[in-house]
């Protein structure tokens, strides 16, 4: 009787439309930036380097066209979010694709699985039937959905009260989507560097023959050939980088963009070098760059954006 | 295997329904191999180690019983407790010693070759080797039949839900059970689960979600000054009694439900209104181990101040070298001992100034500081505990008051607010049951409020556990 009780909640907790506590949720809300009618969207399809790295506003006042960033967090990777954005798009639409170097065509860790579960339940069960411990994960991610409700209610319930109204109360995604983002999904915040000078870096092994996961470009080169046959372009971007970190990794980086040039079914526009920029640049990771870069970096990528839309 | 892992989930319930299926005269037998097993699911080879010290002080515990001779009763004692004390000084303490003479020699430009070893230390060395000597010793004092039987006394050594971190045992108060019949009982075993319930959401949902803010400064700690580094001490005292009460509140859950009664370990320590109320109340299977067998011994209280005072500061002196080989630990049981000896010093002064300020006449409010003070104490105190060198340690002291509102800090901070309301439900539990009855919680509330009760215990822990089976601290030890 007391299971049954404690399940009922469960089951309750997981039905009722209350918002998130957590950041990562804010992928729901991104997604759902693409439930409308506009026509020829640019859709930024990348993680954090894109968060608080992209000025949407100015890259939508210069292309003359609706933009949408879904950059978040790396750990998604890049085709779960591809495969989540997909039944969204529609003909006219280009797909920017900017992962971070650390991540590229890797698979998603296990912060994000709770999330991608969030945004598909249904599409998103085959996640788990192809982990070893697949059931326990998906408890696990569960019950981590529904504390995160919890931990979002007490601040909701005084938003609701000081508010007078419910609507903090409900909704989905991240209980704070829009007080940290714009209209786009660019963040409102920008990362600080946890000890001023010290990034983190990324070590040699991510170039090891494990990062590039053949299945997940394959899989990516599938959703570009799918893209085309709807009318929706597809553009690879190299993200934004310390120049400082590309010399030190030079050998796996240049393997890195000729396997890319080399397979990659979608154009790639631009170079490594042209999102190179000074360790000043970046705050507390070596994807994460502060405004003044931000500001350079769309600029560059518009220069090119400009030509081939 | 983990009291919080699924091995364990699947282990207990098979275990005890066997125990109460099998004829009373096999129970013995089905405990020890039940318990063997638990054991090797550790590191397997390590039960010879067990078996040595069980064979040992089995013998010796005969052996002094059939010896009228006190000169050869002392032998036996003496013989079976080096050869207990040297398996554990080998296994925990030879590399501590060893790196610090190596350190010493160093600096004395001495040549000294030996290499310190790779020495794995078996789980719950600390606590079975205690239990053993403890039984040598209550037959060496006449106060303890030798057990003759050599599976009820391995099983008196290995039982399994105190095996691996407490209650250290008496024999006095254990071994006699083994040969008792428990009959299954619907409220012993329904209490014992419960107890078992209550000890996993302090573990689980408690002392592991406090783990989290506490490694990330303990592990971190340049990056933290001022207020954070107080929060993650704080966090710690109730992290390390979270964990180890709630370990303690498994295994007598367990037991219990099999119908063996085991001591108390806890009894709500941060209510202690002095440091001396706090050791009455905090590992009290350690503490009066300590007391019947290394400070009584010494004289205790029955010598002049300054021996006495000299045996305190020894004997927790000799604790906080029980709890790890690291001067940490060694500082932390030295600055105990020194709170204890200060405090006796300081009485009349104290009391004086209790008296001078008229806080007397409140009783509530010269308790409330009582019992902060104490806190304090204690919590600054487990700094050397908990950091991972005297460096470390020194370093939380001197920037714990550099900068208080952290405004220089540079690593980040969070801390969750359920925390605080789960630990405020934990020590409802604990006050309502303040006078008994943690072997049945809330038996004598109304069903209503009794189930509301058992739900909320129930429905957090499943939402709020930490599923990543973090370790009990005191598995270390």
């Amino acid at each position: 009787m007391l299971a049954l009780c404690v399940m009922a909640t469960l089951a309750l907790i997981y039905a009722l439309p209350v918002p998130y506590s957590d950041n990562l949720s804010s992928i729901v809300n991104k997604r759902d930036l693409l439930k409308d009618d506009r026509q020829n969207r640019v859709v930024f399809v990348g993680g954090s380097g894109l968060f608080d790295g992209l000025d949407s506003g100015m890259a939508e006042n210069r292309l003359h066209r609706p933009v949408v960033n879904m950059g978040l967090y790396s750990g998604f990777a890049i085709t779960p979010l591809l495969l989540e954005v997909e039944p969204y798009l529609r003909s006219g639409d280009t797909v920017v694709i900017v992962p971070e170097y650390r991540f590229v065509f890797d698979t998603f860790d296990v912060p994000a699985r709770k999330w991608l579960f969030a945004l598909a339940p249904a599409r998103n069960l085959r996640l788990y039937r192809d982990m070893p411990h697949g059931a326990t994960a998906l408890l696990t991610d569960v019950i981590g959905l529904l504390r995160s409700k919890i931990q979002a209610l007490p601040k909701a319930v005084r938003e609701s009260v000081r508010t007078r109204s419910f609507a903090p109360l409900t909704g989905h995604g991240y209980a704070y989507f829009g007080k940290y983002y714009d209209r786009h999904g660019d963040s409102l915040r920008t990362m600080r560097a946890a000890v001023p000078g010290v990034i983190e870096q990324m070590g040699l092994e991510f170039f090891s023959d494990a990062a590039y996961r053949d299945q997940s470009f394959a899989a990516v080169n599938a959703f570009c050939l799918r893209a085309r046959q709807t009318g929706v372009k597809t553009i690879f971007f190299f993200p934004a980088f310390p120049e400082v970190e590309y010399l030190r990794l030079k050998p796996g980086m240049q393997a890195y963009e000729a396997r890319l040039r080399r397979e990659l079914r979608s154009p790639i526009l631009g170079t490594p070098q042209d999102f190179l920029y000074p360790l000043s640049y970046f705050t507390n990771t070596v994807n994460h760059i502060n405004s003044e870069a931000r500001t350079q970096r769309t600029e560059k990528l518009l220069q090119y954006l400009e030509k081939a839309l | 295997m983990l009291f919080n892992s699924l091995e364990f989930f699947l282990f207990f319930p098979l275990v005890t329904s066997l125990y109460f299926l099998a004829p009373p005269a096999w129970r013995w037998s089905l405990l020890l191999a039940a318990s063997c097993a638990f054991y090797m699911a550790f590191v397997p080879m390590y039960i010879l180690i067990l078996f040595v010290t069980i064979v040992v002080d089995y013998a010796a515990g005969i052996l002094i019983e059939r010896t009228p001779a006190v000169r050869m009763r002392r032998l036996y004692l003496i013989v079976s407790l080096v050869v207990t004390v040297a398996i554990l000084a080998f296994f925990k303490y030879f590399n501590f010693v060893n790196d610090n003479v190596a350190h010493l020699a160093k600096a004395l430009h001495w040549n000294y070759g030996i290499e310190s070893l790779k020495i794995l230390l078996p789980i719950g060395l600390s606590f079975h080797t205690f239990q053993s000597m403890s039984y040598v010793i209550e037959v060496y004092r006449g106060n303890q039949r030798a057990e003759r039987h050599f599976g009820i006394y391995a099983l008196y050594v290995m039982f399994y839900p105190q095996l691996v971190a407490g209650p250290i045992e008496r024999p006095q108060n254990l071994l006699h059970q083994f040969r008792e019949q428990h009959t299954f009982d619907y409220a012993r075993v329904s209490g014992g689960l419960k107890r078992m319930a209550f000890g996993l959401f302090k573990k689980v949902v408690i002392a592991d979600a406090l783990a989290e803010i506490v490694d990330q400064v303990y592990n971190n700690l340049h990056d933290y000054t001022g207020y954070p580094l107080a929060i993650a001490t704080m966090c710690f005292a109730w992290q390390i009694y979270c964990d180890f009460s709630g370990y303690s509140d498994i295994a007598l859950g367990s037991a219990q439900v099999m119908g063996f009664r085991l001591m108390e370990n806890f009894d709500r320590p941060y209510r202690a209104r002095s440091v001396a109320d706090f050791w009455r109340r905090w590992h009290m299977s350690l503490t009066t181990w300590f007391r019947d067998y290394v400070y009584i011994p010494m004289g205790g209280s029955r010598v002049s101040e300054g021996k006495r005072y000299a045996n305190l500061f020894f004997t927790f002196l000799i604790s906080g070298l029980w709890h790890g080989a690291n001067w940490t630990f060694v500082i932390w049981g030295a600055l105990n001992g020194a709170y204890l000896i200060l405090s006796s010093w300081t009485a009349p002064l104290r009391n004086a100034l209790v008296d001078r300020i008229g806080i007397r006449g409140h009783p509530r409010v010269h308790h409330a500081i009582q019992i902060l003070m104490t806190f304090a104490l204690i919590c600054f105190a487990w700094i050397f505990f908990r950091a991972g060198s005297v460096a470390d340690a020194l370093y939380v002291v001197t920037h714990l008051f550099d900068d208080l509102l952290g405004a220089s800090r540079r690593g980040r901070f969070a801390f969750d607010g359920f925390i605080l309301v789960f630990i405020l439900f934990m020590e409802y539990v604990h006050y309502v049951h303040r006078n008994g009855g943690m072997g049945n919680l809330f038996a004598d509330k109304q069903p209503a409020f009794r189930w509301a009760m058992y739900y909320a215990l129930a429905t957090i822990t499943v939402l709020f556990a930490n599923y990543h089976q973090q370790r009990f601290i005191y598995f270390q030890f």
